[in-house]
């Protein structure tokens, strides 16, 4: 069944967007969400951008409105401390806790091309915005990271 | 252009998403900017321990996926075009009950039976398509092509003075029932559905 098999080939992708923009426990639920509110979209899709692009954008707005939620909740414990995110278990790699460090639009810009393999062209359409904002994200996240490294190799060599 | 300038030109590079004019503009800078050199060798180191370090198995949801399609998620509420159309239907039934009723006391031709017979098929027709509003595409032509016909049909039989147009009204009713299934038909999430890309 044709349905099956694109959500069998697409999910990947979906699934590794949700696990870096909002983390691995919550990648399951989230790319549900993706896809049903895909599937509820379908019919006004007219074809103006690629399926996958389409979709990853729908991915992008799950993940927001996730992260969203997140602040709220903890903006309503104001006074307390805000608690630590959860380092534990749930899967975090030092490849989670780098990314949390980037801003969230540099981050959208540097999941979707680094490790989602997208072009610059469709990660621009995924997020909305130029080719030449994409471009300057990801180059900024490189920075950010690089500086993120270098400052915890610096802390590693005075400790 | 300074160096940030240029970083921007670098990181375009390492994703092969920089113009061959910038490819020469970077190397030539390169050439005498070690700080930018060093930027370029620390990115690359970056994000290829970034990808190394991410190998995630990633779950296959499609069944459990799949199902959430067909699970409503707000209880049916209630659908003015469905009611009316479904009401429609049991108007038909109702007519058609009328007819049958004729036709055992005797009082009505065997055109009048088969009249009835059609009736109770379009009433039902109209209630399953309340029902089902996907699966109504046919029955929308149907039940066109028969507004268009008898209101024609009634349009000559009045003009001829062979019928009064106060009876003939009901088709008025028959055509409007015809735009309402077409509605509902071609309202979107009616659809069944279809994937937006081919094969």
């Amino acid at each position: 069944m044709a349905l099956a098999s694109w959500i069998r080939r697409s999910q990947a992708d979906v699934w590794r967007l949700c696990a870096h923009l909002v983390d691995t426990a919550a990648a399951d639920d989230l790319t549900q969400e993706v896809y049903l509110r895909a599937h509820t979209a379908m019919d006004r899709f007219r074809g103006e951008s690629s399926v996958r692009t389409w979709l990853l954008a729908i991915a992008r707005n799950v993940c927001a409105d996730a992260v969203r939620r997140r602040q709220r909740g903890r903006r309503f414990r104001a006074g307390l401390p805000p608690p630590e995110p959860d380092r534990s278990d749930q899967g975090r790699t030092e490849v989670d806790d780098l990314l949390d460090r980037l801003d969230s639009d540099r981050r959208v810009a540097f999941v979707l091309t680094q490790m989602i393999g997208l072009s610059y062209a469709e990660a621009a359409e995924v997020c909305g915005c130029p080719v030449g904002t994409i471009r300057s994200r990801v180059a900024r996240a490189r920075a950010d990271l690089v500086d993120s490294i270098a400052a915890g190799d610096a802390g590693e060599m005075t400790s | 252009m300074d160096c940030q300038d240029f970083r921007v030109l670098i990181s375009a590079g390492l994703d092969g998403e920089a113009t061959p004019l910038e490819e020469a503009a970077v190397a030539e800078h390169l050439a005498t900017c070690a700080e930018c050199r060093r930027f370029e060798d620390e990115s690359r180191a970056v994000v290829t321990a970034m990808r190394v370090g991410e190998a995630p198995v990633v779950p296959d949801q499609t069944a459990a996926i799949l199902q959430s399609f067909d699970r409503p998620e707000v209880p049916l509420r209630v659908d003015i075009l469905r009611v009316l159309v479904g009401t429609m239907g049991l108007m038909r039934i109702v007519t058609a009950l009328g007819l049958f009723a004729d036709a055992f006391a005797g009082v009505s031709t065997h055109a009048g039976t088969e009249l009835a017979a059609m009736e109770v098929a379009i009433g039902i027709g109209l209630i399953f398509a309340a029902a089902r509003p996907a699966r109504s595409g046919a029955l929308v032509v149907v039940l066109t092509v028969l507004a268009l016909a008898t209101v024609l049909g009634a349009v000559a039989d009045v003009t001829a003075g062979r019928v009064d147009w106060a009876d003939e009204l009901i088709h008025v009713v028959d055509a409007a029932g015809a735009v309402l299934l077409w509605r509902l038909s071609t309202r979107p999430g009616s659809g069944s559905r279809r994937l937006p890309i081919t094969a």
